[in-house]
């Protein structure tokens, strides 16, 4: 046993695999003094493999960006794309199998610096598939000062990140109703024939997170309201809390919308 | 034995419910040093349960740290009896026999009071055990306490350990002062149990 312990404490450690890679992209390479742009940081997770989201859910680590710009610049904080879900074992996690892409806003101060303007973005994560490894990736931006308009770059990567990024400022009347059987959470979808949606909580802990599977909805009478059953996350859930989200709604022809929600206090039906 | 341990959860948590103390699922099980141990066995005692997985990135950072170690120490020198539990199943991430569970906890530095192994993972579903590291907290009568994470900050980067509050520290302070645990369910963080 002591000859068994002494060459495992010898042994090398194993080295770790990156199973995921930072990408960063401007959307334009030419910047305008006071005038906002976009990058996008992306996590790509190796094939098979998922990096998490803000909540992981029921286990994993939240992926971390940040961003480091010369001194003047405003840099706001990264907008989470919506999440998948995904289950091994009977647990739950939130995040993502497919390229991650964060948008983050870059606001350059009223005048500029001379020379190449340098952004450098580091993103921390935890990568898993049957098991998980931590890591990490570096990955910087070269921009120019210039004053003509800026020149419109990766224009399908921006359009497709924005549309993974939840609309916020989008009224859904979302409500939270105790039923007989249960508590629904209940909207009125901004576009007609809307067939399933997916809540992803912003915190684990209230609500059970097989609501994060896409589930058909269920029309309440005429009244263009849909309901999503919510089920307590545990015994010790306090469910009768104001709640936050995403929503992602599929409509018949199998086009997603992601939306940011926040929903007050469950109250029980007939009661305003 | 799957479907018992699951009903002793569903009572625990309906006991819940209704306000009443929730009793921690009964349990059987073998040590890493190959003996069957018990949770009756320590009647009278508090029990905190450590759910382990030697592979786990997040539990290393817990260990490298010396921060569930030292942990382990602090509660068992109080007298209370610290159990790892390992639920990997055979082949996955995590897995130990009696031959290396021991092995592998004195390569990480810990010391807790029995390793002890689950394979079939019933007892970790019967706790609800979703994440490694999960801690769970029970009073000398057999109530749960406390179950969920570790600290507060869900990083895998081992330098915010020291900006952490440890809510199992939290919790038992809370017992000591003869106070409800004011966060008896907060989400545990790391890797997925490997059922």
């Amino acid at each position: 046993m002591i000859l068994a312990l002494s060459l495992l404490a010898a042994a090398p450690p194993a080295p770790e695999i990156a199973r995921a890679r930072l990408a960063v992209y401007s959307e334009s390479t030419t910047i305008r003094a006071g005038v906002p742009f976009d990058i996008i940081a992306e996590v790509l997770p190796d094939p098979g493999w998922h990096v998490y989201w803000k909540n992981p859910g029921e286990s994993g680590v939240a992926t971390k960006i940040s961003v480091k710009a010369p001194k003047g610049f405003g840099v706001d904080p990264a907008r989470w794309p919506a999440p998948h879900s995904f289950e091994a074992e009977g647990i739950i996690g939130l995040g993502y199998s497919e390229p991650a892409r964060f948008l983050i806003r870059i606001t350059p101060p009223k005048s500029l610096p001379k020379g190449p303007i340098r952004l450098d973005v580091q993103g921390d994560w935890m990568v898993c598939k049957e098991i998980c490894t931590i890591g990490g990736g570096t990955a910087s931006l070269s921009l120019r000062a210039g004053t003509a308009a800026p020149t419109p770059n990766y224009k399908s990567v921006f359009a497709q990140a924005r549309k993974q990024i939840p609309a916020d400022g989008v009224d859904l009347a979302a409500s939270g109703i105790v039923t007989d059987s249960g508590t629904e959470l209940r909207f009125a979808p901004p576009r007609s024939r809307a067939v399933k949606a997916a809540f992803y909580p912003e915190i684990t802990g209230q609500w059970d997170l097989s609501a994060a599977t896409e589930t058909p909805l269920v029309s309440i009478g005429t009244t263009g309201r849909v309901a999503l059953p919510l089920k307590p996350a545990s015994a010790l859930a306090k469910t009768g809390a104001p709640f936050r989200g995403v929503l992602r709604i599929v409509y018949d022809k199998g086009e997603e919308v992601v939306y940011d929600i926040a929903v007050a206090a469950p109250r029980p039906e007939n009661r305003p | 034995m799957k479907k018992t341990l699951t009903l002793l959860a569903i009572v625990a948590a309906l006991a819940s419910v209704a306000g009443e103390k929730a009793a921690a699922p009964s349990f059987t099980l073998t040590s890493g040093k190959g003996k069957e141990v018990s949770l009756s066995d320590y009647r009278g005692k508090y029990v905190v349960m450590e759910w382990w997985n030697y592979g786990c990135p997040v539990v290393k950072k817990h260990y490298s740290s010396k921060n569930i170690p030292q942990l382990q120490k602090e509660f068992i020198k109080q007298g209370v009896v610290w159990l790892s539990i390992v639920s990997s199943a055979e082949g996955k991430q995590g897995y130990v026999t009696t031959a290396d569970a021991h092995d592998q906890m004195k390569l990480m530095g810990g010391e807790p009071t029995e390793i002890l192994l689950d394979p079939s993972g019933d007892t970790g579903r019967a706790y609800s055990a979703k994440a490694t590291p999960q801690l769970v907290l029970i009073s000398p009568d057999g109530t749960m306490l406390f179950n969920g994470a570790i600290d507060n900050n869900p990083q895998a980067n081992g330098a915010a350990i020291l900006k952490s509050e440890n809510y199992l520290r939290r919790a038992w302070k809370e017992v000591k002062a003869g106070k409800e645990v004011s966060m008896p369910a907060p989400a545990a963080y790391g890797c997925s149990v490997k059922y």
